[in-house]
């Protein structure tokens, strides 16, 4: 059985819950995550991160806001059958927003300018 | 040395508390014989490329150094059985209460462990799938399961066996409580291969959560096995209860082994 996996990292300046929207919206746009697929209850992922519930409930309200997750009752949480689709302005900001979070990130930890974009050329010419 | 002077019941005692100490040498001299999480991967280990094998020793290595010194606890369990050993040959004690603790040594052992294991990871990694205890504690193991601990209570309405019988019924209920706690433990996973640990976490529930129900289930049927024979002369309600509990033992201890010889499927 294949399955995505969420990452919480303590050291990133970007709050738990946070890390918890944007890897889950990403795994659904990757297609890893089906419509109507039902995400973990909030007490199994919290625990399962390490994390307090209420953080786990703060992400699964955000991103049923955004459109990306329902609440189903007794089902539980299940990913939209409609998924928000952004327009192609939209996933550029969104890139942006994220590159420029994770090159602080790095920043913070040490790296100079020169080394993170000659890694981040390396890494997306590789890719 | 002759055994022809001692009665039944001196000769029931003396064995149990010969099992107790080799089972207490057992666990000092291979500490990772009862919860050690490599023997849950023999079968899977043999099916493996030698690639796959390195992958495998690396995460179960990663668990390991997570878990921490387990070793340490089986042995502790090990000096503590063989201390226990002697309460089962005093006739004021029924023999299979030492049986019931031992048990229940080795299952807060494992508790230990677990509670190690969960606060010793840094970097926690969740898998974004739905767990149901039920998975790893199948409906009809727990059936079974209560079934032995019913049974082996029932037979507290005879006089003699009612202090073995509480004992032992209450040793099963903790190690039943503790086994649904390692059903519904959360899932620990360290990121470096999170598909392969996934897998191990998944056999390490199983394999434990069903073993806890092993143990549960082997006191009640020690009891019973006892009992029926000092109560040959007595009712055919309870030979048939003392089937029903061997029979459910049986299943139970079957259900929990079956994982060992089975091979996991990697991608």
């Amino acid at each position: 059985m294949s399955a995505s996996y969420l990452v919480v990292d303590e050291s990133l300046e970007s709050p738990p819950y946070r890390q918890i929207v944007e890897q889950i919206r990403a795994s659904i746009e990757r297609g890893e995550l089906q419509p109507d697929m039902a995400l973990p209850p909030v007490r199994q992922l919290a625990g399962d991160l390490g994390v307090a519930p209420n953080t786990v409930a703060r992400a699964y309200a955000e991103l049923q806001s955004e459109g990306w997750l329902i609440g189903d009752g007794r089902r539980g949480t299940r990913v939209a059958r409609d998924i928000p689709r952004p327009d192609r302005q939209g996933r550029v900001r969104n890139l942006r927003d994220a590159i420029e979070k994770f090159v602080a990130s790095l920043l913070h930890r040490g790296f100079t300018q020169q080394e993170i974009a000659a890694e981040l050329t390396r890494v997306a010419s590789a890719e | 040395m002759s055994f022809e002077h001692l009665s039944p019941d001196q000769v029931a005692r003396i064995f149990t508390a010969c099992v107790l100490v080799l089972m207490g040498i057992a666990q000092i001299a291979a500490p990772g014989c009862f919860w050690g999480i490599g023997i849950y991967f023999k079968g899977a280990r043999a099916s493996f490329s030698p690639e796959q094998r390195e992958r495998l020793n690396r995460v179960l290595d990663a668990r390991r150094n997570a878990e921490g010194d387990t070793e340490m606890y089986s042995r502790y369990v090990g000096v503590f059985t063989i201390l226990i050993a002697p309460l089962s040959v005093l006739p004021a004690m029924p023999y299979a209460v030492p049986y019931a603790l031992a048990c229940l040594a080795l299952a807060t052992a494992m508790v230990f462990a677990y509670l190690n294991f969960r606060r010793a990871t840094e970097r926690r990694v969740a898998p974004l799938v739905r767990r149901s205890p039920w998975s790893s504690l199948p409906p009809f193991v727990v059936a079974a399961t209560v079934v032995c601990v019913a049974g082996s209570a029932a037979f507290g309405v005879f006089p003699q066996f009612r202090l073995a019988a509480i004992g032992v019924t209450l040793a099963a209920i903790v190690l039943c409580a503790i086994a649904w706690r390692v059903a519904l433990a959360p899932a620990i996973l360290f990121g470096d291969d999170p598909q392969l640990e996934y897998l191990v976490d998944e056999r390490v529930r199983f394999c434990r959560a069903t073993g806890l129900l092993s143990l549960a289930c082997a006191p009640p049927t020690v009891l019973v096995g006892l009992a029926s024979v000092e109560l040959s002369h007595s009712t055919h309600a309870f030979g048939a209860i003392t089937l029903a509990v061997c029979a459910a033992f049986l299943v139970v201890m079957m259900v929990s082994l079956i994982p060992l010889g089975q091979r996991i499927r990697l991608a």
